[in-house]
């Protein structure tokens, strides 16, 4: 991992007491940033982590699409919409946005009301795995720092929850070397499989520490 | 420069599972607490070859055990080594083998569910857990109980471990971004609701709850109970029993990911364990982290993990869950408990699941 | 003034899971009317029946094993003053202990018999265990397998009533060695007799099998042998008593299928014919049946016969009674010792042995 090249910027607050914005490490784009909210005098009013899934994020090259933030505040909004906010990166304490016009969403408070809604809304496993194709090129840092043999275990391991037969590591391992299939593309085909339809998984998102394709 | 530091193996056999629940994560905490004390050169083995380090470090990052069973098993011949046999070796749960093999060996016993309650049992379970299991306690040099309840149990079965048995009590470890996560998720409104750990296993004791949704005192209740964990198919035939009308204070969560537990626990006002036997009961303690105080089945290690956090029932009357249930909702019982819990819970922390270890391996 | 004491009991969690205890600690009695199996029904009424020597009443644990030890024994305790004693009946799984109680085991008999698998298994694994109890109720097992033994005497307590048993009828017996299903149905076919229609013999040998005195490979030719002897001499009687079920299985075929194999695994070759004077009755006579014979009976019992399920009186009907015994399962002298409470008379104790071994 090379040097933290840091990177912020505050988005909306929202009536309901929300700031949201995106911050990442560009050298390390799945290592979430811890981030805090500061307001015009330095104190800080809320405090998260940028690992939530954007996918206007993921159109960017620079972020995998997990690298946004919503932080709940721990004062009333409104009087800060023009007395502006810093977003600041906690370990470093760099400021990473400043912005003193936020944008307001007129998005009021949605408490979740069934057990259903409380597990839709899990952070922490994918909603999809289509919020992994802007993972690709993470990928394919695995797959050319541990070989393509190795990518494909993990991947098996990783989807399916068990280990790869010699039958998946062959077909897939001639595709991925032709370059006829991506390592993402093999994380959807395992996902669309039967075998993973008839006993879906949750699948651990890539910011938590149980992803297995992070390098570092 | 050598290292000075004494050695110790731990058998990571349990951390081979795909998923860790139970002794796995047991295992876990183990590694991560003498982690932490290091004042042990801490080695891993399985079937007496040993692991590389960073492969297991790895493993407990990842919280999975699919990479590390896959690593094991793709050991090039070059990185196979035998565990030097004087280098004492602890067995974070049973032997599975007849013990004897290393020169200082100890391993963990849970409980004694198996032996003293073989019909919630498949006999080729109880089997695997007991035909061995006196050799196994004979070939330790030290048997570590992980809770006082299961170190009775096993003294009252087993008299010849006196004096040669030690608690080994573990901890909860919830992750660090748990907190902020769950700051920054939406409100959870369902209710005022109390998290029940049970199943349909006869010995996790939900019918005693359902049974007891019938009492006029908690059918009268507003309080939902959110049961967490895998819903099973035979739990239909247990809401049959339920009347119509109560069904909707029952919300089964089925299986859910840790963060999610953790929310739930959070949210909710207490916890019931209405199990009738458990070797520790972690998710007591779990609840207990959390703040949540914790009504309990007066039974096995619930008072030495619940301690003054708790109320208590006898886990066969309904009679008793009401009155419990009843004090635990009353508001100024309820905050003279929530002040104990936090500080219950943390009586078990790493340092002291690390000392006994410790002290064990230093005094060979 | 000494306090008043007070005995403990509990059973197996498999006859509990049939039911649903409202508190873990009951009077004991309250159980007898529960859907609990007959054996226990038996069983537990024989310990009531014996417990009028205890100053308290007799208290029902459900589940001693939830509190072994600190605050739980300690709330158990408080629940059951002046409780000294505990007895745990057991159907050989496992046995419960209370610490700080004397603690006893009564190995009931599950459709008659404990299987012998079932106690090596249980020595095997809990040698320790049973080493604590103080001692066996109505039996004399010498808990002496593969190396580990378990010495425990024996505490006798005397059956005190008859338990009811249904008028049965008496089947033929048929055995084809070949074909164990044919040979079930042709029993099944002949017409059964009445009991009575036993008065017309000389004499009547009334066996009452145990499934494993029946699976006990030394017992096998003395079965083969009495009852080649009947066939040639069909003045006499054989009655067969088949073990009743153990609760698990249904009907009554597995009794009957266990006999037919033991009979066909006999080296004495058996006449493929329907005999005459050899029956069959699925479970034992009733009294009302053995009171209305006016013929000699000789009974023939197996070590682990429930000799506790009837008095000392009712064995006084019979003319002589043997008893099988297994040196390997049980110990003789305290078995004789416990056998002649139970039975209140003389007996004869016939190891069994394989045929040309000497003593």
């Amino acid at each position: 991992m090379g040097r933290a090249v840091l990177r912020g910027h505050l988005d909306t607050i929202t009536v309901s007491g929300f700031i949201e914005g995106w911050a990442l490490n560009i050298s390390a784009p799945l290592q979430p940033l811890l981030i805090g909210i500061l307001d015009g005098d330095g104190a800080e009013i809320a405090r998260g982590r940028a690992d939530r899934f954007r996918p206007d994020l993921s159109e960017n090259a620079l972020s995998p699409g997990w690298n946004g933030f919503r932080v709940r505040a721990s004062v009333s909004l409104l009087d800060y919409r023009e007395r502006g906010l810093s977003l600041c990166e906690c370990a470093s304490q760099k400021v990473l946005h400043q912005s003193k016009k936020i944008k307001l969403l007129e998005e009021h408070d949605h408490a979740l009301t069934s057990i259903e809604e409380v597990i839709s809304v899990d952070p922490t496993v994918l909603l999809d795995i289509e919020q992994l194709r802007g993972c690709e090129s993470i990928l394919g840092q695995f797959l050319h720092a541990k070989g393509v043999e190795a990518f494909i275990r993990a991947a098996y391991v990783y989807v399916l929850g068990r280990s790869a037969d010699r039958e998946g590591i062959g077909l897939y391992g001639k595709l991925l070397r032709q370059a006829a299939l991506t390592p993402f593309g093999l994380l959807r085909t395992l996902a669309d499989s039967d075998e993973f339809r008839s006993r879906p998984r949750q699948l651990i998102v890539p910011t938590m520490a149980g992803f297995p394709f992070r390098l570092s | 420069m050598t290292n000075s530091k004494p050695a110790l193996a731990i058998e990571i056999g349990p951390m081979l599972e795909d998923i860790w629940t139970g002794i796995p994560v047991f295992t876990r905490r183990l590694v991560s607490a003498l982690t932490q004390d290091g004042r042990l050169d801490l080695r891993f083995v399985h079937n007496y070859v040993e692991i590389p380090v960073d492969a297991v470090r790895s493993a407990m990052v990842l919280g999975t055990g699919s990479f590390l069973r896959e690593r094991y098993e793709h050991l090039a011949m070059s990185e196979r080594r035998i565990l030097d046999l004087n280098t004492p070796v602890l067995y974070p749960s049973s032997k599975s083998n007849l013990g004897g093999i290393y020169a200082r060996e100890a391993s963990t016993v849970h409980d004694l569910s198996t032996l003293v309650m073989p019909e919630n049992h498949v006999e080729a379970n109880v089997a695997y857990h007991m035909d061995h299991f006196e050799d196994e306690l004979e070939s330790n040099e030290l048997t570590f109980a992980i809770s006082q309840s299961t170190d009775a149990a096993l003294q009252t079965a087993f008299p010849n471990t006196a004096g040669r048995t030690q608690l080994l009590y573990q901890y909860v470890d919830w992750p660090d971004e748990f907190e902020v996560l769950d700051r920054n998720s939406p409100r959870i409104d369902i209710g005022r609701y109390a998290v029940v750990i049970g199943t349909v296993e006869p010995r996790k004791n939900l019918s005693l709850l359902i049974d007891a949704l019938s009492h006029p005192d908690i059918a009268a209740s507003e309080i939902k109970f959110v049961i967490i964990g895998k819903r099973g198919w035979l739990v239909d035939s247990f809401l049959q029993n339920i009347p119509a009308h109560l069904r909707g204070r029952l919300l089964f969560s089925g299986f859910v990911s840790d963060f999610i537990k953790y929310r739930l626990i959070k949210a909710a006002e207490f916890m019931i364990f209405p199990s009738m036997y458990e070797g520790f009961g972690i998710p007591a303690l779990e609840a207990m982290s959390l703040g949540k105080p914790v009504m309990a089945a007066m039974t096995s290690s619930f008072p030495e993990v619940v301690g003054e956090g708790g109320i208590y029932f006898d886990p066969f009357s309904v009679t008793e869950f009401a009155e419990a249930f009843a004090e635990i909702i009353n508001p100024s019982r309820a905050a003279e408990l929530a002040a104990k819990v936090l500080k219950q819970s943390s009586i078990f922390n790493p340092p002291r699941m690390a000392a006994p270890v410790v002290e064990w391996v230093c005094s060979g | 003034m000494r306090a008043a004491r007070r005995l403990i009991v509990s059973v197996p969690g498999r006859e509990l899971q049939k039911i649903r205890p409202s508190s873990s600690i009951f009077p004991a009695e309250q159980l007898l009317d529960d859907g609990i199996s007959p054996a226990l029904r038996d069983a537990l009424g024989l310990v009531l029946h014996h417990s009028s020597e205890w100053e308290q009443p007799t208290l029902l644990v459900a589940r001693p094993e939830i509190f072994p030890g600190g605050e739980t024994l300690s709330w158990l305790q408080n629940r059951i003053p002046g409780a000294t004693t505990h007895v745990a009946i057991s159907d050989g799984s496992a046995v419960k202990l209370i610490p700080g109680l004397k603690n006893h085991v009564f190995f009931y008999s599950f459709g008659n018999g404990i299987d012998e698998n079932v106690l090596k298994t249980l020595v095997r694994r809990t040698s320790r265990q049973l080493g604590a109890l103080r001692s066996q109720w109505n039996s004399a097992y010498a808990l002496r397998f593969e190396g580990k033994n378990v010495s425990l005497p024996t505490t006798a307590l005397a059956g005190y009533h008859n338990p009811l048993i249904p008028d049965r009828p008496l089947f033929k017996l048929y055995l084809d060695k070949g074909n164990i299903a044919a040979s079930m149905e042709t029993i099944s076919a002949i017409p059964a007799i009445d009991s009575a229609r036993l008065n017309s013999y000389s004499q009547i040998t009334y066996v009452t099998l145990t499934h494993s005195l029946l699976g006990a490979e030394k017992f096998r030719s003395v079965l083969g042998k009495v009852v080649l002897e009947h066939f040639f001499d069909d003045s006499s009687a054989l009655v067969f008593a088949l073990p009743e079920t153990d609760g698990k299985t249904q009907g009554v075929s597995p009794s009957l299928e266990a006999f037919l194999t033991a009979a066909r695994d006999t080296t004495f070759p058996i006449p493929k014919l329907a005999a005459s004077n050899i029956f069959l009755s699925f479970g034992e006579l009733s009294d009302a049946a053995l009171d209305v014979l006016d013929v000699p009976v000789m009974l023939w019992l197996s070590d682990d016969t429930a000799l506790w399920r009837h008095p000392p009186s009712y064995y006084q009907k019979f003319e002589s009674i043997r008893v099988y015994f297994r040196p390997g399962l049980m110990r003789e002298k305290q078995f004789n010792e416990m056998a002649a409470i139970l039975l209140g008379r003389k007996f004869e104790l016939s190891p069994l042995r394989f045929p040309g071994s000497s003593r």
